[in-house]
């Protein structure tokens, strides 16, 4: 979790956004059929899909509304912009952050890049062997060569054996 | 129930139950050991692998993973003073000082006695109370389970968010309205589908499941890189320390009962459980600045409970269809994934379900009591392998687990936009477990509220006249207004002033 006083900032710019959010629902809510005859009987109120979304949208306002006074009230909004700016320059420091940022980067372009581009299994192996290869392989000295090896057998054997069971046992094809 | 649990115990100890039942507790104890991975995590990629299974066999297979992952921390604690889960940290804080002392055999035989003895607690109070709870339920209209799930979402939100219960209960809204996407059953209306096909039938729970448990923990583990880790190798007698636990037997009793109740309270799950009786055990022992040192009461307080929570969290589940925990959230949404449908009627579909249950963690805690020891020397060896290996494994896993459910790539994305999404929130403060509480009630509380209003003509009177309805609303009003400081400030000089005079 962030720290608290950071933690407060980003709770002024994200209630914020959950206040609109609340809101657009409650449009959305508006604007779903209330009173229609759109079942072939005359619907009430009470029936409507909209009721549902409004309810939901009022109490997520209500609350944002809550969690933007405490923010408000504890830290206000002054220096919002110069923290983001001083953290987004910290960035290249921010080993942290840096290995998040490449987590999801790598898991994201598995997903809608990886799959389905070639053999599963294959691609599979890949990401795995790159994933493992930036977080363990750092620092290794002389178990490198070890630890190479390694990777090349687990990037190898977990899908190939997963995509094994799933599909001769659990009857589930590979994406 | 109680003879039809007897009979159960014996019906379902086929050769293939059992072991199915000895494999999946030994991958629970190996999960739940493993710092990083939850027991959340455990029952929902293994219920990805036992969809094609028959029902019972499926079942045992989750159970066993989820004792095995409830009880698996305690080695990690012990041994590495790492905890696999927030839980097992109770347990870490004396046992890994009893394991520096020499003591590591003694204390994980102690944990596991404890966490059998716990599971125990939570069987007698699933043969004892669903009955009840099941006679309550049925008096249950539509306006009683609207305001169940309305509740249900709150006190999870309020009990586990870490920074303010309001964020708990916006995690709990989100859930909720997530669960509203799709068509809807009253009117067949498409709501916040923006067109999109994969959208019309809902968002699958499995993938929000494995998106917001597993990639959170998998980025949140390898963000700092591995930390340096000291494992205690040298086991010693794996003999539990009997006159410890005999000599707490009433201290014993509690943290069953913390456990058990805890477990009933919708969401909220082991964690709380430990560490609520740790804190109790502590408070109340004639040395409270003995815990802390090593202290085996302390781990016993924390195993008992986290275990007692098990049974806790599944009769909810079974008589209500409202999730006592995390991993039991996994588990309704194994259920339905079976075509069972969890609630006050499952008593009359499948009436010997809930015995079938309670024997099925019996076995599951005996499996614990004879694996839990054999297994400490492979935990010492499965404990070296670095967190850098496990958790691009475990993406990879969490991935093949939600293309695997619907067989197509949407869940895959989904399950990732909700990882991010979860991560996102966690740092600022929102957990999760009101999301997935949300998720699963939602459409419970939708089509309940407007069938009561449709009932009552529009009018919202039965809400406020119906006593069981009335007893929710004051345990809602209650919940949230305790969250005020002004509530809270008005109590405390209130109990003061009396105090006084």
């Amino acid at each position: 979790m962030l720290p608290e006083r950071a933690r407060r900032k980003a709770d002024i710019v994200f209630s914020s956004f959950m206040i609109v959010f609340g809101l657009v629902m409650l449009y959305s809510a508006s604007q779903m059929p209330w009173s229609s005859a759109r079942t072939g009987g005359g619907s009430q109120w009470y029936l409507s899909p909209g009721l549902y979304p409004a309810i939901l949208g009022t109490l997520l306002v209500i609350f944002s509304a809550r969690v933007l006074m405490t923010a408000w009230r504890e830290v206000g909004p002054s220096d919002i912009a110069t923290m983001f700016i001083g953290w987004v320059r910290a960035l290249p420091r921010n080993r942290g952050v840096q290995n998040v940022i490449f987590m999801m980067v790598l898991v994201g372009v598995y997903i809608f890049f990886g799959i389905g581009s070639g053999d599963f299994r294959l691609v599979s192996a890949v990401f795995l062997f790159l994933f493992i290869a930036a977080f363990w392989w750092p620092d290794s000295g002389k178990q490198l060569p070890l630890k190479i090896a390694s990777t090349a057998v687990i990037a190898a054997v977990v899908p190939t054996l997963m995509a094994y069971i799933f599909t001769t046992h659990l009857f589930v094809p590979m994406p | 129930m109680l003879q039809s649990f007897f009979v159960q115990l014996v019906e379902i100890a086929t050769p293939i139950n059992m072991l199915v039942m000895v494999s999946a507790t030994a991958l629970g104890i190996i999960f739940g050991a493993l710092p990083g991975l939850t027991a959340t995590l455990a029952v929902a990629l293994l219920s990805t692998l036992t969809f094609g299974f028959s029902t019972e066999l499926a079942m045992v297979a989750l159970i066993g993973a989820y004792v095995g992952a409830i009880y698996g921390p305690a080695h990690s604690s012990i041994l590495l003073g790492i905890p696999g889960s927030a839980a097992g940290a109770a347990t870490a804080i004396d046992g890994h000082i009893l394991a520096k002392q020499g003591k590591s055999g003694q204390a994980i035989a102690t944990a596991t006695l404890a966490s059998v003895i716990g599971t125990i607690f939570g069987i007698i109070a699933m043969v004892l109370l669903s009955p009840f709870l099941v006679e309550l339920a049925l008096n249950f209209t539509s306006i009683e389970f609207f305001l169940l799930a309305l509740f249900g979402v709150l006190i999870c939100g309020s009990l586990t968010a870490p920074d303010m219960p309001v964020k708990g209960w916006i995690a709990g809204i989100f859930g909720l309205m997530l669960a509203g996407i799709g068509i809807e059953t009253i009117q067949g209306f498409q709501r916040f589908t923006f067109g999109n096909p994969n959208l019309a039938g809902g968002i699958d729970v499995v993938p929000v499941i494995l998106g917001g448990f597993a990639l959170p923990q998998v980025f949140r583990v390898l963000r700092d890189r591995e930390m340096k880790q000291t494992i205690v190798t040298n086991i010693g007698s794996l003999m539990p320390d009997w006159l410890a636990i005999w000599r707490n037997k009433f201290g014993v009793m509690r943290s069953g009962a913390i456990g058990v109740g805890v477990g009933v309270i919708p969401g909220v799950g082991e964690d709380i459980a430990a560490w609520a009786s740790y804190d109790a055990a502590r408070k109340l022992d004639p040395k409270p600045e003995s815990f802390g040192t090593g202290n085996i009461r302390g781990v016993v307080a924390s195993e008992t409970a986290n275990n007692a929570c098990i049974g806790g969290a599944i009769i909810p589940v079974l008589t209500l269809g409202v999730p006592g925990s995390p991993p039991a959230a996994m588990l309704l949404g194994a259920l339905n994934l079976h075509g069972v449908r969890p609630g006050p009627m499952l008593s009359f579909e499948f009436p010997n379900f809930i015995p079938q249950m309670a024997a099925m963690l019996a076995w599951a805690s005996l499996t614990v009591l004879v694996l839990g020891l054999l297994m400490v020397r492979i935990s010492v060896q499965v404990l070296r392998i670095p967190t850098a290996i496990l958790m691009p494994v475990v993406a990879f896993l969490a991935v093949l687990g939600s293309y695997s459910l619907g067989l197509n790539m949407f869940n895959i994305y989904m399950m990732f936009f909700f990882g991010v999404v979860v991560y996102l929130l966690e740092e600022i403060g929102y957990p999760i477990a009101p999301v997935v509480i949300g998720l699963l009630l939602g459409n419970m509380a939708d089509v309940s509220l407007r069938r009561a209003l449709l009932a009552s003509g529009g009018s919202v009177e039965p809400f406020f006249t119906r006593p069981l309805a009335i007893l929710f609303l004051a345990l809602i009003i209650i919940s949230l207004s305790f969250q005020s400081t002004f509530v809270r400030n008005l109590f405390s000089r209130t109990f003061r002033r009396r105090a006084k005079v």
